[in-house]
């Protein structure tokens, strides 16, 4: 008996401290931000997608098979392009067998991103040699990218921009060769099979390090070859199937009206919800904010991305949400126009009007894990939302609800039926 | 403040939609005192919904669904052009980028509103684009030509979907459709159990609810997108939850309510959750509305999708599932006694056919008198040849014979 004293006071507390604990997970105090992750649609970037499609081994010359270790190398190469610091929130994510997902937040040229992505960077010296059946000059491969082992963008000793590369000790011993038949020769320097640079070798380079400049080479162009020699060559082809850039503005002004829109549904339904129902009304919307919170932190517990269309799921599951209290609310005007007791009649109420609950959270949520598992990735945001929605509102409105109420009926804050919506 | 962004209309509009709903509110409050009679007025709901859906199939058969980009494939863009541009002039300029852009649609999107682009203000018009697919170097040249021709022009978004995935996300769309569809028919038989009535009534109220959904975008030659599935989905179960509701009811008050007729029953359990439908429907709508109104742009057209989605749900549970429940049961019930009627005359005929063949067998004629010995032996010879005759349905015959 004296537990059931002090369940309530207990349980009460314990939401309370829930609830501190979810601004806490979702503010940060310290640097005044939201810990919230959002999605492209919210702020500004790119999101493209990316079919792999095998290519001849060129030492072996048979087909690669995209398998695993294929895929990851080149997200590898992809991440080590896009993201050479490591300080941009770059997203690199495999789709499928054969398919890569990356989104650049904050770039919003879709050309330069897709160049990053997509260029193979398969770098070549070629030497010249005497093609009989041409009966012309030709060149021929006699090391490729492999051989290399760092490059890095600078300036030389007149003052032009280059690119300066150093090989691996094979390498190294290799150009040596190459280079010391090669004297008073020109030796070209190819990416992607393009001629960048023709250098006439002077003497035989054996410190297994060189410069690559040509008349094409700005500083840009020159820190975007290093950073693609570095990042090796792609070990695949591939092809774009689907890309979306969003500018700042639009992500601005997305958020900006989403959250204004979710506000002012959140404060009508407060409004109707209290108009309509009083005193349950008002402890339904101390719930529904609960809700808020508990959704929210858990998108930031799970490190799951809100975006637009989650932002439209979270609004539309305030809705959904307060079904529930309604059902219970409903329940409770009949049992009161009975003889009952205030006590019994909440009791009576939570207790019929379950079932139902269940059956509309159950059916949301079925959808809601569709969405999320099938939906594409437009709509993937949508269906998680309400997915989470769904289950806490359960839990809110089923349990918090009916601490809150006991809270004030046995205190006998509120006595006069009335208030109750009898 | 942040109402400066929305033009008066949306305000004016939404209030509008706020007095209907608390209209809507007080009428669902007075069916308490004074219950409406639903279920016998259904011949109008009927028609009303018929007529609805044969528009709807109708609008759909001729004018199609206008597919949205992410199931067809294609390039959308969506420019801000500075002051009020030409829609004509814009498609000529598409037209000169390549011949085949000329029959793009071009679509205004709201006023101009004031953006700030880096450092400084522009008031821009966006404008929607929806080309075949481009590819980035392609758009980025498009973006070029039309900065040319119409001055600083900003880009808000590009999007374009590839031909391979439009056809998969098509595919996957209708997949989900086809799961969900089949999820909720499982939930609903797990819920009622053999009284397969209830779930069939609230499959069809589902069903009326997609049809009308998919008539109204095609009337509206609104996108069917990706969202607007989800829209579909969401709806989905919305109806079917909206629907059990009602008939949780049902069943409740037929344990209650015992000198009523079914459709007495079904009326009053509609009458009494009908706060309860109506207050869940309004606090979905205020969230839809303030999203349809106040939500940007990109949301819209979902936002509309749930709107029309939720109402007919909200509709279709009370006017339309709850009526067809009545007569769903009637039919049953009426099946049931005429086949319990065929089935007793049935056994009535065979008894008397196999007491005739009897008495020829055995040459007693006086039967009056014997009739219970007759019985008996029948019962014994019965139970011996049970392997080729069905006992079950022959036994109660026997005895309710035998008192």
């Amino acid at each position: 008996m004296e537990w059931q004293k002090w369940k309530n006071t207990v349980l009460t507390f314990f939401i309370v401290a829930v609830c501190v604990g979810c601004v806490f997970v979702i503010y940060d105090f310290k640097s005044k931000k939201f810990n919230i992750k959002l999605g492209l649609d919210l702020r500004s970037g790119s999101h493209i997608a990316v079919q792999l499609i095998p290519v001849k081994d060129p030492t072996s010359g048979k087909m690669r098979e995209i398998d695993d270790r294929i895929i990851n190398n080149t997200m590898q190469i992809i991440e080590k392009r896009i993201n050479p610091d490591g300080t941009k929130e770059v997203i690199i994510q495999r789709e499928g067998t054969d398919r890569i997902i990356v989104e650049i937040p904050e770039e919003t040229n879709l050309v330069r991103a897709e160049k990053m992505i997509r260029q193979s960077a398969y770098l070549e010296f070629k030497e010249q040699y005497y093609n009989p059946s041409k009966k012309t000059m030709d060149w021929r491969t006699v090391l490729d990218g492999k051989a290399l082992a760092s490059a890095d963008e600078g300036f030389g000793s007149g003052g032009g921009p280059l690119v300066s590369f150093s090989l691996t000790k094979e390498g190294a011993k290799e150009f040596a060769r190459i280079t010391e038949r090669n004297v008073g020769k020109p030796l070209g320097i190819f990416v992607d099979g393009k001629l960048i640079d023709a250098p006439n070798v002077r003497e035989p380079i054996t410190g297994g390090a060189g410069e690559i400049s040509g008349g094409s080479l700005d500083i840009d162009k020159c820190k975007e070859l290093a950073d693609m020699l570095n990042s090796g060559a792609l070990p695949v082809k591939t092809e774009i199937l689907e890309s979306t850039t969003v500018s700042p503005v639009l992500g601005e002004e997305s958020l900006r009206y989403s959250l204004i829109a979710g506000m002012i549904g959140l404060g009508l339904v407060i409004i109707y919800m209290i108009i309509y129902y009083l005193v349950p009304g008002a402890l339904a919307n101390i719930a529904l904010i609960i809700y808020t919170l508990l959704l929210l932190a858990s998108m930031v517990l799970g490190k799951f991305v809100l975006t637009l269309p989650g932002i439209a799921g979270f609004i539309l599951s305030i809705g959904m949400a307060v079904d529930a209290n309604v059902l219970i609310f409903e329940r409770l005007k009949e049992e009161l126009w009975g003889e009952k007791s205030i006590r019994s009649s909440v009791e009576a109420a939570f207790k019929r009007a379950f079932s139902s609950i269940l059956d509309s959270h159950v059916t949301t949520f079925l959808g809601a894990m569709i969405l999320y598992i099938y939906g594409s990735q437009s709509i993937k945001g949508f269906g998680l939302t309400l997915m989470l929605g769904t289950a806490w509102s359960l839990i809110t409105a089923v349990f918090v609800t009916r601490v809150l109420m006991d809270d004030v009926v046995d205190n006998n804050l509120v006595l006069n039926r009335k208030f109750y919506g009898a | 403040m942040f109402w400066q962004h929305f033009t008066s209309h949306d305000i004016v509009m939404m209030v509008i939609a706020l007095i209907i709903m608390g209209c809507f509110s007080f009428w669902a409050h007075s069916l308490r005192k004074k219950p409406y009679n639903f279920i016998g007025k259904r011949n109008y709901f009927f028609i009303f919904s018929a007529i609805m859906i044969v528009i709807c199939i109708g609008t759909l058969a001729t004018k199609g669904l206008n597919r949205g980009l992410d199931f067809t494939g294609g390039t959308v863009m969506e420019v801000g052009f500075v002051g009020n541009p030409d829609a004509e002039a814009i498609r000529v300029s598409l037209g000169e980028f390549r011949q085949d852009l000329l029959d793009s649609k071009i679509q205004l999107q709201g006023t101009p509103t004031e953006n700030t682009f880096g450092n400084e203000k522009k008031t821009v018009q966006k404008v929607q684009l929806q080309l075949k697919t481009l590819n980035n170097d392609e758009v980025e040249a498009l973006t070029a030509k039309l900065k040319e021709k119409f001055g600083g022009i900003e880009i808000f978004k590009v999007e374009s979907v590839g031909p391979v995935i439009g056809k998969e996300l098509q595919d996957k769309a209708l997949m989900s459709l086809l799961i969900m569809l089949g999820l909720q028919l499982v939930y609903i038989t797990f819920r009622f159990g053999t009284q397969m009535r209830y779930g069939l009534a609230a499959d069809l109220g589902m069903l009326h609810d997609v049809i009308i959904m998919v008539g109204i975008y095609s009337l509206a030659g609104r996108q069917a997108d990706s969202p607007f599935l989800a829209a579909i989905l969401t709806v989905i179960g919305y109806s079917v939850m909206d629907a059990i509701v009602i008939f949780d009811r049902i069943r409740e008050n037929l344990k209650v309510i015992k000198k009523a007729t079914f459709e007495e029953i079904v009326n009053t359990s509609v009458n009494q959750t009908m706060t309860r439908s109506v207050n869940t429907l309004i606090t979905v709508l205020i969230t839809l509305f303030a999203l349809y109104f106040f939500g940007g742009s990109t949301l819209k057209n979902f936002a509309f999708a749930l709107l029309v989605g939720v109402t007919s749900g909200a509709y279709s549970s009370i006017f339309i599932s709850s009526p067809l429940l009545v007569m769903l049961d009637k039919w049953v019930k009426g099946r049931e006694t005429a086949v319990a009627a065929t089935r007793r005359n049935a056994l009535l005929a065979e008894e008397t056919a196999r007491k005739a063949a009897k008495v020829v067998r055995t040459g007693k004629k006086d039967s009056s008198v014997l009739d219970e010995d007759y019985l008996d032996v029948s019962e014994i010879q019965d139970d011996a040849s049970s392997v080729s005759k069905a006992p079950a349905r022959k036994k109660p015959a026997f005895r309710r014979r035998k008192k």
